[in-house]
């Protein structure tokens, strides 16, 4: 008597289990865009790191990624430099902190980073750096590397180029703002303590669509 | 019972399927990521004073001066010629972080103009700079004793380099670079004094010039102009 009944359990069970395996039989639709790999190449040095060199106490310290309106860094001032080689003409995310706390042992101050863009893969020159635009977080039409009216925060869209030479290349120069640790907008203070400030940040970079 | 297995089993292989897809059209297999480093080293602020413009080193002073002569207000006050009484050059104090170098900007030539006959007139000033550590008076002993600006780091309690003229070599308003170091230790540690002099030469609109004299025809009167010195840190 008891044989009989586990049998039974055990032919229930695999009736059911043929059952579903026929009634799941479905489609879904899937859809890939298969694009080129996103490949970043560094500025050769100094160009692989944001320089502010020596800055001063009492001020605010901007260093513009497109050369122009750089205030309060030293002569040797550079931005960071990085080439994003990708399917042209397609939109491209940039995703970075609003600001990083620069370190100088227990002492710190505020860095808001600031980026611009130019098609192609551009030398740092100051006439590059003049032509490039400050990121922004939307797009206009055909042909722009970013949308207008951007401030150079992320995040951000670009475009690699739509035409011309260089048009899986988009060239990005990365400089901002130095802060004091209190808040951002407010200058570096005059008793804050001398020395080496330092830290690194994030760019993550991704197809936007 | 049997319904309620079935239909767990498509949403298990629905959220399956999405699953792949997403992985495979986002970001995560094409996207990037990469480490920036940000670099900062924070100094004194660099204070600058300069006399009132009314007195003596408040303002590049020639005083009245002749036609068709060379007219030079050496910084160093050893080779002046062909300037006003009232004349005095200018001085800039500077007090910053010691035994750091300072780059010093200014343009080769700035053009002054006049307006007395209605028409613009110009002439052209071509600055000339020299400094020496620590604050000290506008005397024609202390001018005499400051260098004229080179273009390279002196190094440590060397004020400026060995060889430097103080002034551009062409007639551009383009801004030529110039590098002083303060002190590194004792009382005048941090602090330099600047003597801005010059020379003048006639000008045109537009057309600044660094070698010919002013000329008899030119009009005469009250000739003034500005122009930026820029301080920052070299490094």
């Amino acid at each position: 008597m008891k044989f009989i009944y586990l049998l039974a359990i055990v032919m229930i069970i695999n009736q059911s289990h043929s059952q579903a395996q026929g009634d799941a039989t479905q489609s879904f639709p899937t859809m890939a865009k298969v694009l080129r790999p996103i490949v970043l190449t560094v500025g050769g040095s100094p160009y692989n790191s944001v320089w502010f060199g020596n800055i001063t106490v009492g001020k605010i310290a901007y260093l513009d990624p497109r050369g122009i309106a750089s205030e309060c860094v030293s002569h040797t001032a550079n931005v960071a430099k990085i080439t994003v080689t990708a399917t042209n003409n397609e939109p491209i995310r940039l995703e970075y902190p609003d600001s990083i706390t620069l370190i100088n042992g227990t002492y710190r101050i505020l860095y808001q980073p600031r980026i611009s863009a130019i098609y192609g893969d551009q030398a740092v020159t100051i006439t590059n750096q003049n032509n490039s635009i400050a990121v922004a977080s939307t797009l206009s039409g055909t042909n722009t590397v970013t949308g207008p009216n951007g401030n150079g925060q992320g995040p951000a869209l670009i475009t690699t180029g739509f035409t011309g030479p260089e048009l899986d290349r988009t060239t990005l120069f990365i400089g901002g703002y130095l802060y004091g640790a209190q808040s951002l907008g407010a200058p570096i203070p005059i008793g804050q303590e001398k020395g080496f400030y330092t830290n690194t940040f994030v760019i993550n970079i991704l197809y936007q669509n | 019972m049997k319904k309620i297995l079935l239909s767990l089993t498509a949403v298990a292989a629905f959220v399956f399927a999405a699953g792949t897809v997403s992985a495979q059209v986002n970001g995560p297999i094409t996207g990037k990521t990469q480490v920036v480093q940000a670099n900062a080293n924070l100094q004194a602020e660099i204070l600058v004073t300069i006399p009132s413009p009314g007195a003596d080193g408040g303002a590049v002073r020639f005083g009245t001066v002749p036609r068709n002569s060379t007219i030079n207000m050496d910084p160093r006050a050893v080779a002046s010629t062909n300037l006003g009484f009232s004349s005095a050059p200018a001085m800039v104090s500077i007090t910053s972080q010691p035994d750091e170098p300072l780059r010093i900007e200014y343009p080769s030539a700035i053009l002054l103009s006049n307006n007395t006959s209605g028409t613009l007139n110009y002439i052209t000033y071509r600055p000339q700079i020299s400094a020496l550590n620590d604050h000290v008076a506008l005397t024609a002993t202390n001018r005499e004793a400051s260098k004229y600006l080179g273009t390279t780091n002196p190094g440590r309690d060397q004020v400026t380099a060995d060889g430097g003229t103080g002034e551009g070599s062409t007639a551009s308003s383009a801004v030529n670079g110039y590098v002083v170091m303060s002190p590194f230790t004792g009382g005048a540690a941090g602090k330099v004094t600047l003597f801005v002099g010059g020379k003048l030469y006639d000008g045109a609109a537009n057309t600044p010039n660094i070698s010919t004299n002013i000329p008899n025809t030119k009009q005469v009167g009250f000739y003034d102009g500005e122009f930026t010195l820029n301080i920052l840190y070299l490094n």
